[in-house]
This record gives C-alpha cells, structure tokens and sequence, in this order.
C-alpha cells in the first residue's frame, strides 16, 4: 500500500489541485468524525455499530490511513478482537486516526 | 428471499449482452456514470476521479434515489455500493437487471467473502471491486466495460407460475394466449415479483416504476392493478397473484403460498 502522500500526489496528477484540495479537507471532517464515532461505540462495548462505522471506513481508507489503520479497521469490522483487547484498541485507533490527520495537514501545507 | 425468488422464476435472455466478445474501439469518453455509495469521502473521491476522466458523473448516497435518476437520465454504466441505507445494494442489483438488463454495474463492496462476491455476480453485476480499492482500480474498469459493445436483448423471459412475461416486448402468455401489457404494466408486474411475498405501498410502486413521488398519496395505481389483474388472474375478483393488504398496498404471491 502507498503512503498517503504518494496517493494524494497521485490524486494531484490526475483531478488536479482544486478537486484534491476539496478532498483533503473533506478528509479531514471524515477522519474527526469516523474517529470519534468508533471510539464512541468501542468505549460503551457496542460492538455491532463499532464493527458498522469501521466498515464505512474501510473504503476510503487507502486515500489517507497506513496499512496499520487498515488493519485495525477490519479487525474491528469483522469483530476480530477479544474483550480484553478493547483497551489496546481503544489507544491503536485513535493514534493511528492522528497519524493520518497529520499526514494530510502536512501534505495541505506542502502544498498551499 | 433470494433462494425463493429463483425457485420459481426462470429468466430467458435471448441475444444477451456479449460483453467482452464484441470489442469495439470506441471513445469512453463523456459517458455518463451513476455512483451510487453512501460513504461520503469514497462518493466524493470516485466522483472526482471520474469526472477529471472525462465522464459524466451522478452520485447518489441512497439506493432510494435511483428510481428517479433513472427516469432523468441516460446512464452508460452503474457503480454500486453493496451496503446502503435502507434497500441494500443487493435489491437494487435485482432492480437494475429487471428495468436495464443490458446497463453495466460494477460493484463495490467491503465484503470480502467469496460468497458474497459470487452472489453480486450471479445477480447480473460484470465486476466486483472489494474496498478498499485504488481509484485507478476503477478507472480501468470502468473504461474496459464502456469500451464494450453491449446488445439490448431482443427478449426476456419471466416465467411465472401458470403464465409467462416478456418484459421486452410487453406481453404476456397464458393458456396459449398471448395478452399484451402496457409498458407501465409490465413495469409494475415485474416489480411485484421481484418483491414477491412483501407488499408495496401505492407510492412505493409508483416510485420504482415511474421515479415520482405522489403527495397527497394517489390511488391511480389501483387503475393499473386492476388491468394487470384481469390479465393474469384466473378470476379477477379473487386475485391469487396480487393481493390487496389492507392500509399496506399490494403484494405479489407466488404460486405455492397461494391460499384460496
């Protein structure tokens, strides 16, 4: 899997400035708020609305997560975790939501 | 409902699309596309994709819109979500096929069980991409399908129970007779039977057939129903096809749970 600044560079290359420029900021809203919802639903053990929201995830994942964040969203989408493996995912997901929030406002400033 | 939609429906399609056989060198450009997926950012980026590839691109983030984008417009290729809000994906593949038989889909889906991709494609769709995808993955699908040449079907065969329905030509035969229908006839007859043993409210049939919404609600669909019943029925008066539901609409039964 590229990096998300290679498949932002691609995105450049082929839509142009504009229409990249839009997606990123969209991303941006979508990460804050997929994030929030995961952990919202992991937090209160509702795992059938987590293993919904990290499904709505996965298909735009590749556009700004790390394969690390892809992974850890089809464990949860396929409820591939014990209980006492919540804690860790609860602190994985998060962490990896920033990375990628930072990844994109890194590549925005590169390129505004 | 799937297993017993196919126990007793059998589709005939003579002259059926010959993708992949046909090729034909012509451009794929300004081809008008409908995506329809409920994920907003995948919406947004395959919709920029596409459009900087010089299509035509409608989004749609619900299934329940896809009636009325029929009616407004000419679409030259479908991508689909398999999981949306409401009616999934998987119903408005069936409804696809029913309506544009010949109208390439792509599915999009996460799932990723081999079960499930070989039910998109046995229900009709050409391809399935599994989420997540790169937005290239799809540009070269899409361009490979538009490049083909796709053949309208001279005919296709709906058997049902004691009587058969060709939703092409508009008729049907029963007993030796051949009894024309309307085009919104067949259209509504088809649409009962795809939904067979769930009963329809008289907006939803309107809506799926016709891409309008009534408000106030409006009864001109019983008009319809009645016509199609005298067509199909052995007697009209009790209807063992379709059968009213009191304050729910109509619902199409097939000919084993038919109690008389």
């Amino acid at each position: 899997m590229t990096s998300c600044s290679e498949n932002l560079d691609d995105y450049l290359a082929s839509m142009g400035e504009k229409e990249t420029l839009e997606i990123v900021h969209f991303s941006l809203a979508y990460i804050a708020q997929r994030n929030r919802e995961i952990s919202d639903a992991l937090l209160s053990s509702q795992k059938k609305l987590a293993a919904d929201y990290a499904h709505k995830a996965t298909g735009s994942v590749r556009l700004y997560g790390t394969p690390k964040l892809e992974a850890l969203l089809s464990q949860v989408r396929g409820n591939d975790y014990r209980d006492n493996e919540i804690e860790k995912l609860q602190s994985d997901l998060p962490s990896e939501f920033t990375l990628a929030t930072n990844s994109l406002k890194q590549w925005l400033a590169n390129h505004q | 409902m799937t297993s017993y939609f196919k126990m007793f429906f059998r589709l005939q399609c003579q002259g059926e699309a010959v993708l992949g056989v046909n090729t034909v060198l012509n451009s794929t450009a300004q081809k008008r596309l409908l995506v329809v997926e409920d994920d907003e950012l995948l919406s947004q980026t395959l919709t920029s994709s596409l459009s900087s590839h010089g299509h035509d691109v409608e989004a749609l983030l619900t299934g329940e819109d896809i009636p009325r984008a029929m009616e407004r417009s000419n679409f030259q290729l479908i991508i689909l979500d398999l999981q949306l809000p409401g009616r999934s994906g998987l119903y408005w593949l069936k409804w696809f096929k029913n309506y544009y038989a010949s109208l390439p889909i792509i599915i999009i889906s996460a799932r990723t069980k081999p079960e499930q991709r070989v039910e998109g494609l046995q229900e009709g769709a050409l391809d399935y991409l599994v989420k997540p995808f790169h937005y290239q993955e799809l540009l070269i699908k899409v361009d490979y399908f538009l490049k083909q040449k796709v053949q309208e079907p001279e005919s296709s065969i709906l058997t049902i129970g004691d009587f058969t329905l060709d939703t092409v030509n508009h008729f049907i035969l029963k007993g030796g007779i051949q009894i024309p229908l309307t085009a919104l006839e067949c259209k509504i007859l088809q649409l009962l039977a795809l939904n067979a043993g769930t009963p329809l409210s008289r907006e939803e049939l309107m809506w799926q057939t016709l891409g309008i919404r009534y408000v106030p609600s409006n009864r001109s669909i019983d008009t319809h129903i009645n016509r199609i019943r005298n067509k199909i029925e052995t007697v009209a008066s009790e209807p063992a096809y379709i059968r009213t539901v009191r304050g729910r609409g109509y619902c199409f039964y097939l000919p084993n749970s038919v109690q008389t």
